[in-house]
């Protein structure tokens, strides 16, 4: 009745689908490992010394630990990209329902279909402007506010 | 049930525009001018109440067609249900939201910023509670849970200056992290178990057929995960550990809406997923089943153990109303162990008057401890000299929340205990004394209380005057704690077409 | 037969309800605080319950009035309701519950004058009369309860009402929580009779449980769990231990929680049930009274303070009726009752106003020789002493008689000898009590120097209750009207009692009372007069051991350690170490999950850290060392001699 697309799409599924996938496992780590072995049978190896190590030949030295304490600024700035992010996440289930053209047939026609799509992706992006301009309004993107 | 029916919607409508208008309003006032944003809110949840006070009056019109046929519509092509079940749940949390806004007006009086987010994620979750009484499936059920408990994880951290609030806030999220994927796993495993993400699903005679046989033990799994993922919203015995912590952290208004409106929302869901399981004719079927009655039976009678022996001994008063709220937890799924149409009424009835009960205990807090900047029992010492008023409430509140007549409590209670000794199985029976046990002990530690604020010397004789807003929420509460002991039958009545609506789900 | 209630009945509640009311809002503002409106709205309830109880009494026998409205519905069409039903037994109450509730607000506007919360007390004192009344008038067990807890919550209010001291807020507390015990087992008792039965309504109830509807094991059990109910507010034993520490109220209150209110509420409710009981629950009763009323009276002969040996003679004899009901004789229970009322508060009011002379001294080490300074207060004491004593002509006598014949008559004869034994004890201590505070030396001159007697307004009541304590009053109408078929109508009675017991409405009056067993009866009081007497004529004070013996005496002179073992390491303590350990494991378990969710992070971070140094590296370092060893081999191989070659071409 109203069963859900995914539902229909993947109550078929065997582990023979996943074959691609595999494949392209397979390939990636083929390829990694040539090139890894291929550069080192192939390429010349430096002797390491001292003198090699030092800054002087990959910049300066380093004065303080990596692990420094940043501003939280970097973390807001983070997590309003995060959120915002994954708002966006939104498009792609929207983007391949209405891409396939109502499979299920929920919808009488394309039209009403569009329609909704439209008016959906509008309300949506409605919301998302709006926590956009509130972040904008608090000031949270100001990077010299005191 | 393929309609859209937009318009069925309407509560939720007002409350999603008043929350993006108050976040509107909010961007574009300067700080010191927040007080519209406020009655923009209160003045939607009140548009929203009465939106869903409408709709309800229309359900229960017996000559309507709706009511007619079975008297659930639905909207968004059957993923959204309203019923007297729903309409019924909706009006409390738009009242306790009300409430709540009242209650924290002159609270953020105080406050020097923040009062814009204060309001929206107020009616945010409050969107999120109405959204949960219409749920129709598990993806509708976890968004609308998260939208309720997201907004939460802030508010409970809203003082951020304060180590304490943002301790509280931290443990909430991470334990709440932790029962939403609870939550998602368990919705996971019944989606493999049912083919489906709907209620109605587990309602289908082939799962109910596969249950009855004893099959699907990853559909039991799943909705075993579901049960803890909602226990822990509402705070069951063991999935109830953030409660003290966090009603004791957070901000007074804060700890109100917790626990009145997370805590019903979760009930929501419960009863919700619990009547899914229960088969088509409502008797036979999942719930029904030996193991899942003892389950709850045993779940419902640790929390009430819990929640009161652990207020025994607590010196801070919101702490104590945390365990306290372990215990009524309790005590409702004592009704939810009794599930048949009596045991929802007694549900629905028990959190109207918790309800008011609660809000009323919060709303003393929350003058008393602006005066005396503590939140330790110790410092309600001679409190009825301070502020009869404030102390009468008190001594109300408490007494309903014991469960002593005439008030509303009271009879909460009586109706609970009286479905589960309706049951009849020694189950039930033991049930009912380990809940009576209950009772008593409660009784203890809120006298403790009662004998503080009515019969000691405070350190200070100082009147406490609370501002006309909070007299209006006191006495909104005290009337409702008086009316739901003494005169119960239109409140009951209501109670009971909720719960029928509730078990005749198609 | 049911009959329609009189209209004006209502106004037995609602007069001194409203009266409580304007009090309690207008008080302030109006002379003397507004005392005369409870006092008036009292006396209101009192005329009206006279008429109610003649109106009754030209009925038939088995009649009574019944009114009711709805009060709410539940599924299925099952209503309750908010009614009154009146017979004989609740007109009986009603008067025992108005007049000593009037004579005891009379005594208090002299007693309280000038305290603090003069105002607030009356209110009270007003609501607590009003929650009796409505508990003995309501015609279903659900109003039963609401009024039972509300006369527990206006208990905790007035015993605790001189709160600032922290014994009386600590005795409060004990009461209502104490009596809540037994509160639990009784709701559980309704609820079962109301799955049993379908309905709550009193007649319904039984009607239903005579139709059987209930029967056997369950209705045993049943009325067991109610009559816990009665054990809680009768303060039977092991329950008892609330009553005696609540004497640190205003004697006023002591006096009605004795004598008009509380404790009588538990006998009420037993005797009002009394149709349900199955022989084995009434065995049980009997054997809980009996029990009860023994070792109370021993306890009583031990204490040293006026109030507190009251308060054990008065769970002794609520024993005595207790043991009534259960040996099928309600009617001689609440005969009891209601002569039990009169004497007790008259004591009650007698020590109140001993107390009070002696500006506020419990002791009876500091009293003795007021005899001639408060000549009113001890003829009262007098009097009410002999009729506790059971000394015939007094009331107490007939009533006390009527108990001891049914508990013979109904053939145990364990529990009759028990009941002579806590006579003979009652007549000693309350001999005792009498001679330690009235008669002999005084013991404490400065005292006794500044004690004068009462102003009227205390000095009234006694006398009016003492008047109430000889038989004469009690000889035509009283024994008259607990013995009649009328009133025995009121108890149908389950089959098997009927078979196990003589029928109902078989009439057992006292004058049918044998000789011997009259003269067995007297002489049990007198003779425990005499000895006490004997003993306390020289004035020593450390008799009672010579009657008990020494290690008896230590037993109960510490009430047989009920209180340290409820309050030490029972329930309390019980409660105490898990409300602690639950504690702990709450803050181990949030604090150790977020804890250890953070810990848990740093350690992902160090291992990633780690991980980075020893597997990413490593894992550099071994593809790096790997192929140098590979391109080791592949270049030594590599010689560049083609023989090598050669030979490696030839191998393969």
């Amino acid at each position: 009745m109203r069963a859900i697309a995914a539902a229909t799409v993947w109550a078929d599924n065997t582990p023979g689908d996943y074959l691609p996938l595999f494949l392209l496992l397979g390939l990636a780590v083929l390829l990694g490992a040539t090139q890894l072995i291929a550069s080192h049978v192939l390429g010349k190896r430096g002797v390491p010394s001292p003198a090699k190590d030092s800054a002087y030949e990959c910049g300066i030295e380093a004065e303080t630990s990596a692990h420094t304490r940043f501003s939280v600024k970097f973390y807001l700035v983070a997590v309003l990209f995060i959120l915002f992010d994954v708002e966006v996440v939104f498009f792609f289930p929207w983007a391949v329902f209405f891409g396939s053209g109502d499979p299920a047939g929920i919808f009488e026609n394309r039209q009403a279909l569009m329609q909704f799509a439209f008016a959906e992706m509008m309300v949506f992006l409605g919301i998302l402007f709006l926590g956009w301009y509130w972040v904008v309004k608090k000031r949270a993107l100001d990077w010299e506010e005191a | 049930m393929t309609a859209w029916n937009v318009g069925l919607a309407l509560p939720e409508w007002i409350l999603a525009g008043a929350g993006l208008l108050a976040m509107w309003l909010d961007a574009r006032t300067p700080p010191d001018k927040k007080d519209g944003i406020q009655n923009v809110a209160w003045a939607g949840v009140l548009l929203a109440t009465l939106a869903a006070v409408f709709q309800g009056v229309r359900l229960w019109d017996p000559g309507d067609s709706v009511a007619a046929g079975g008297g659930k519509i639905y909207a968004f092509r059957g993923h959204y249900g309203l019923d007297a079940f729903a309409v019924f749940l909706k009006v409390l949390f738009g009242v306790s939201t009300l409430l709540v806004l009242s209650l924290a007006r002159s609270w953020l009086k105080r406050v020097d910023r923040g009062h814009g987010e204060f309001v929206m994620l107020t009616l945010f979750a409050t969107l999120g509670m109405f959204f949960v009484c219409s749920v129709e499936d598990f993806a509708g059920l976890f968004v609308a849970l998260e939208l309720v408990t997201v907004s939460f994880y802030c508010l409970t951290a809203f003082k951020r200056n304060d180590e304490r609030a943002v301790e509280a806030g931290l443990k909430y999220v991470v334990l709440g992290a932790l029962a939403s994927s609870f939550l998602v796993l368990g919705i996971a495993f019944v989606y493999g178990g049912t083919g489906s993400l709907d209620f109605a699903a587990l309602r289908s005679d082939d799962v109910a057929q596969d249950l009855a046989h004893g099959g699907a033990p990853l559909l039991h799994f799943g909705l075993l995960l579901v049960v803890i993922g909602l226990g822990f919203k509402i705070a069951a015995v063991p999935f109830h550990v953030w409660t003290p912590d966090v009603y004791e952290g957070a901000a007074s208004p804060v700890t109100a809406f917790l626990s009145v409106g997370s805590k019903m929302a979760g009930i929501t869901l419960l009863l919700k997923v619990v009547r899914a399981c229960l088969g088509p004719g409502g008797d036979a079927g999942l719930a029904q089943a030996t193991p899942w009655i003892l389950l709850i039976a045993c779940i419902s009678a640790a929390t009430l153990l819990y929640g009161n022996l652990g207020a025994l001994w607590q010196g801070n008063i919101k702490r104590l109303l945390g365990y306290s709220s372990i215990g009524h937890a309790g005590y409702v799924l004592m009704g939810v162990f009794a599930f048949d149409q009596r045991g929802v009424a007694a549900i629905l009835y028990y959190l109207t008057a918790y309800l008011f009960t609660v809000l009323g205990i919060f709303a003393v807090v929350v003058v008393v401890s602006r005066q005396t900047k503590s939140h330790s029992i110790a410092d309600y010492a001679g409190l009825a000299r301070r502020s009869p008023l404030l102390a009468f409430v008190l001594l109300c509140g408490l007494l309903s929340l014991a469960g002593v007549p005439p008030f509303g409590g009271f009879f909460g209670k009586f109706l609970v205990f009286q479905a589960v000794v309706g049951k009849g199985t020694p189950t039930a029976y033991g049930l009912a004394l380990v809940g009576a046990a209950g009772v008593v002990i409660s009784l203890y530690y809120y006298l403790v209380i009662v004998k503080r604020i009515y019969m000691e010397e405070g350190v200070s004789e100082e009147p406490i005057v609370p501002s006309r807003g909070m007299k209006a929420v006191l006495y909104t509460c005290l009337a409702g704690v008086f009316i739901l002991g003494i005169w119960p039958s239109p409140f009951l009545e209501l109670a009971q077409r909720a719960a029928s609506a509730l078990s005749s789900a198609s | 037969m049911m009959h329609a209630l009189p209209s004006y009945a209502v106004w037995i509640v609602l007069a001194p309800a409203l009266a409580a009311l304007l009090q309690n809002f207008c008080g302030k503002l109006l002379p003397r605080k507004g005392d005369w409106l409870v006092v008036g709205g009292m006396g209101v309830s009192l005329a009206l319950s006279l008429m109610v109880l003649m109106e009754w009494r030209a009925l038939d026998p088995g009649h009574y009035f019944e009114g009711s409205v709805t009060w709410f519905q539940l599924t299925g069409g099952i209503s309750f309701s908010v009614g009154i039903v009146i017979d004989g037994l609740t007109a009986a109450m009603l008067i025992v519950v108005t007049l000593v509730s009037l004579l005891v607000f009379v005594f208090s506007m002299g007693y309280m004058k000038g305290d603090r919360h003069y105002d607030r007390f009356f209110f009270w004192l007003s609501f607590f009369s009003t929650s009796m009344l409505i508990l003995v008038v309501a015609d279903n067990l659900l109003l039963l309860f609401v009024g039972w807890e509300l006369v527990g919550l206006c208990s905790y209010k007035l015993i605790g009402f001189w709160g600032q001291d922290l014994a009386n807020a600590e005795a409060a507390k004990k009461a209502f929580i104490t009596t809540r015990v037994g509160d639990v087992g009784m709701l559980i008792g309704i609820l079962m009779m109301y799955k049993a039965c379908g309905t709550l309504s009193l007649q319904g109830v039984f009607a239903q449980v005579q139709a059987g509807a209930i029967q056997g094991s369950a209705l045993t059990w049943a009325g067991i769990a109610l009559f816990l109910g009665a054990v809680g507010k009768s303060a039977q034993f092991p329950l008892h231990v609330w009553l005696p520490d609540a004497m640190a109220g205003p004697t006023p209150v002591s006096a009605l929680i004795h004598a008009a209110t509380m404790v009588a509420a538990g006998v009420y409710f037993a005797a009002r049930m009394f149709p349900i009981f199955t022989p084995q629950a009434l065995y049980f009763i009997a054997w809980t009274g009996g029990v009860t009323a023994l070792l109370a009276a021993l306890i009583a002969v031990t204490q040293t303070d006026i109030k507190k040996v009251l308060a054990y003679s008065t769970i002794s004899q609520l024993g005595y009726m207790i043991l009534g009901v259960g040996v099928g004789a309600p009617w001689a229970a609440m005969f009891h009752l209601c002569t039990h009322a009169m004497f007790k508060a008259c004591l009650f009011l007698g020590s109140g106003s001993v107390i009070h002379a002696m500006h506020h001294t419990q002791e009876l080490e500091d009293m003795g020789g007021l005899r001639k300074k408060m000549p009113v207060t001890f003829w009262t004491f007098v009097v009410s002493t002999l009729a506790l004593a059971g000394i015939p002509l007094f009331s107490g006598f007939m009533s006390k008689d009527a108990i001891l014949f049914e508990a013979l008559h109904s053939g145990q004869t364990a529990l009759f000898a028990i009941g002579l034994g806590a006579a003979f004890l009652t007549a000693f201590y309350m001999t005792r009590m009498l001679w330690l505070c009235f008669m002999g030396e005084p013991r404490n001159r400065e005292k006794h120097d500044h004690a004068h007697e009462s102003p009227v307004s205390m000095t009234l009541p006694l006398v009016v209750l003492a008047l109430l304590s000889i038989g004469i009053f009690w000889g035509g109408f009283a024994d008259d009207y607990f013995t009649t078929p009328a009133y025995h109508a009121d108890y149908p009675q389950t089959a098997e009692v009927a078979a196990a017991y003589a029928p109902a409405g078989e009439v057992r009056a006292h004058p049918h009372h044998p000789v011997w067993f009259l003269l067995l009866a007297s002489a049990m009081g007198l003779g425990g007069i005499a000895l006490g007497i004997a003993l306390f004529r020289s004035g020593k004070r450390d008799q009672d051991t010579v009657l008990l013996p020494e290690g008896l005496h230590r037993t109960a002179k510490n009430k047989y350690y009920l209180d340290d073992l409820y309050l030490g390491w029972g329930f309390v303590g019980l409660g105490d170490t898990l409300s602690r350990w639950s504690r702990v494991a709450d803050d181990r378990a949030v604090d150790g999950a977020v804890n250890g969710v953070g810990s848990a992070g740093v350690t992902v971070a160090e291992i990633s850290g780690d991980a980075d140094q020893v597997i990413v590296d490593g894992a550099v370092n071994l593809v790096a060392d790997a192929t140098d060893a590979v391109g080791g081999v592949a270049s030594s191989a590599q010689t560049g001699r083609i023989r090598n070659y050669l030979g490696a071409a030839r191998r393969s």
